[in-house]
């Protein structure tokens, strides 16, 4: 390894594009992304179902699984240029520097091997301890991320585990070798409610324990709240905001995610308060739009939006975003009084939820 | 393993688990089986022993204490040569069970998994083997051989099922090698030997598996088609087919000849479809809850 600068970033993304060449032609499901990521910290990465999400993550580590996949760009891990790596080399970083967590633990454990094997297996692989000791190890960590009776945990398959339970035993493999970076797909998505706090705080509580770094992906805004120091916003495979948490939430600067944050409900408003759903679907990503992606959904939509594409600018409280009339400026209100006073329908449902839930803003 | 330790009541919970066709059906397989193995243990007549020589039996009689099953028309024992030509049709289909799902299950696990050209390069072989009828290649392979033991006839049945198995078992790999659980093997830095023998084979298993038991029923009917032919092995080994075409010529006079190993061959084909059937069903239900 190397013994990188100590400001050289943990994380350092450039440019990254992914294309699929599909039967329809090519489809860029990953479009042009930078992403810095500094180490202890944690990147919160949003974008709704078909974003590129997971296409973006897998793409840092060459885990894309299709033969007809293009990336092109830079990744640099503590300094190291990850996507001209061989697969060879890949592996000693795959579970060991960065290790990934996927969003259903109902399907990312071998159903025909018992659960103490799998973590045995793989701890013996990259740490090459003894049997016996690779099973106490595996018995700690599988304590380590609370789950009870350990020990009895070791000896029986995946489908007799719970999906929470499951999701914990995926995260203790992710974290047996000292992994500096953990990228966390949708980690909580497909378990109940309750399950998907303790399994983010479990999350939280070893980022900080092991001194790693992470990555959160998820569809829920409500998730990155106060677990992740930066947040990226995702739509149709580009980044279109940038900020820190707080700025972020406080003064969101594109209409996207400033409808995304409207879909969350809170706490401290009236319960019969409507939550804006997007109407609309994401691009086609095999025929994108020429101009800005989410101009067709957007309440805010002016005519250079719908041909032009927006580049990426950064405002005063640092935060960035590409949209070509950013909230907060007057540009942005004359838009939403234009599009009003026309009636353009994607105005009027989102102006329908803002009147009732005139207080928030 | 569980199973290893103590094999009695977990196999007992299996038969009770079994609907009844297929209670029957294990029951016929396990029977046919253990017959042939140990058939020269049994208090079984020998089968090539003409009784009429010595006024003992006659020729075509019916089924009588004697002779369970009846004679043939060099009054054989029936019942003795059924047993000792199930030696023949399952010595073949066991032959072709195991060079099928070894090697045509790892050949085609192997290329589902890690594709590319090496993976067209087999398919398209299978792919032209498969293309002819197999009766008509086992045909023109058997007509070369010189000598038609059971060994040979065991190799090119053998050799023949590979493709079939080469085939489900690719289609169940990629399938599998698309799973979450490969990917999340990958991600953790798992060696791709170590993901293949350890994540998609054992995964792919089970369906092989289903398959085997539903080859094993056709190899025995081409088995049986190639010895009515009297291409199989050759007499005095009695075969299942060979002892139908033998009593093809009496048929006018009596049927019960006939029926015999006619009958045990139905039998064993649907035993062996009903118990595949069955497997098959509970891998795609345990599959599903997966
Ligand atoms: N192997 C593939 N071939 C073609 N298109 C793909 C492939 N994998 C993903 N995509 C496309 O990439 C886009 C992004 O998918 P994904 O990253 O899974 O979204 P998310 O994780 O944000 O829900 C989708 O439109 C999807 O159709
Ligand atoms: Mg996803």
């Amino acid at each position: 390894m190397n013994t990188s600068l100590p400001d050289t970033p943990l994380l350092e993304v450039e440019n990254l594009s992914t294309t699929f060449m599909t039967p329809r032609g090519p489809l860029t499901a990953v479009n042009g992304v930078n992403l810095t990521l500094q180490k202890g910290q944690t990147y919160g990465l949003v974008g709704e179902s078909g974003s590129g999400k997971t296409v973006f993550s897998r793409s840092m580590l060459q885990l894309n699984v299709s033969s007809n996949v293009q990336t092109t760009g830079s990744v640099k891990f503590q300094g190291e240029e990850l996507l001209t790596k061989t697969r060879k080399e890949m592996q000693s970083i795959w579970g060991k520097e960065i290790s990934m967590v996927f969003q259903d633990p109902m399907t990312s454990l071998n159903p025909v091997m018992k659960v103490g094997t799998q973590v045995i297996e793989h701890i013996r692989h990259h740490l090459g301890l003894g049997k016996k000791e690779a099973r106490e190890l595996g018995i700690e960590l599988l304590r380590s991320v609370q789950i009870p009776e350990p020990e009895a945990r070791m000896d029986v398959y995946p489908h007799e585990c719970s999906g929470g339970m499951r999701q914990r035993i995926c995260i203790a493999i992710a974290l047996a070798c000292g992994s500096k970076l953990l990228i966390a797909d949708e980690p909580t998505t497909a378990l109940d409610v309750t399950v998907q706090h303790q399994i983010l705080n479990l999350l939280d509580f070893q980022r900080r324990d092991r001194d790693m770094s992470m990555v959160l992906v998820t569809h829920d805004l409500g998730v990155i709240a106060g677990r992740a120091d930066h947040v990226a916003v995702m739509y149709a495979g580009r980044l279109v905001e940038v900020a820190d948490t707080k700025t972020l939430f406080a003064a969101p600067k594109m209409p996207y995610t400033e409808a995304l944050l409207r879909s969350i409900p809170r706490m401290d408003q009236p319960a019969h308060t409507r939550l804006l759903s997007i109407s609309g679907r994401p691009p086609d990503l095999a025929n994108p739009p020429k101009g800005c992606a989410f101009a067709p959904r957007c309440a805010y939509a002016q005519e250079q939006c719908e041909n032009e594409q927006p580049p990426i600018t950064t405002h005063a409280d640092g935060s960035q975003s590409a949209c070509w009339i950013p909230l907060g400026t007057p540009a942005s209100r004359d838009a939403l009084q234009k599009n009003l006073s026309a009636g353009r329908p994607q105005t009027l449902a989102m102006h329908n939820v803002a009147s009732t839930t005139s207080e928030v803003k | 393993m569980k199973f290893l330790k103590n094999p009695f009541p977990a196999m007992w919970r299996l038969y009770r688990s079994m609907p009844l066709t297929v209670k029957l059906g294990t029951i016929w397989i396990v029977a046919i089986v253990f017959a042939a193995i140990f058939a020269d243990f049994l208090p079984l007549k020998d089968p090539n022993y003409q009784g009429f020589i010595m006024g003992e039996s006659k020729v075509n009689e019916g089924p009588s204490l004697k002779h369970l099953l009846g004679t043939d028309d060099l009054s054989r024992d029936l019942f003795s040569r059924i047993i000792y030509g199930a030696r023949v049709s399952l010595t073949v289909s066991f032959v072709a069970v195991v060079a099928g799902s070894a090697i045509g299950g790892f050949l085609g696990a192997l290329v589902g998994y890690t594709r590319g050209k090496v993976e067209a390069a087999v398919m398209a072989t299978v792919d032209v083997i498969l293309a002819f009828p197999g009766l008509v290649l086992l045909l023109a392979l058997v007509t070369f051989m010189q000598t038609r033991s059971l060994f040979v006839i065991s190799v090119i049945v053998g050799f023949l099922s590979i493709p079939p198995y080469t085939r489900v078992a690719r289609a169940n790999s990629l399938s599998i090698s698309r799973r979450e659980f490969v990917l999340a093997a990958r991600a953790i830095g798992t060696p791709r030997r170590t993901v293949l023998f350890r994540e998609v084979i054992p995964n792919v298993l089970p369906s092989i598996m289903a398959y085997a038991l539903v080859a094993a029923a056709g190899v025995i009917v081409l088995e049986g088609s190639l010895a009515f032919l009297g291409l199989s092995v050759q007499p005095p080994t009695p075969t299942w087919g060979g002892m139908i075409n033998q009593a093809r010529k009496d048929i006018k006079l009596t049927l019960f000849p006939v029926l015999v190993p006619s009958g045990a061959m139905v039998f064993t084909v649907l035993a062996l479809n009903t118990v595949g059937d069955w497997v098959r069903k509970r891998g795609q239900v345990r599959g599903a809850a997966l």
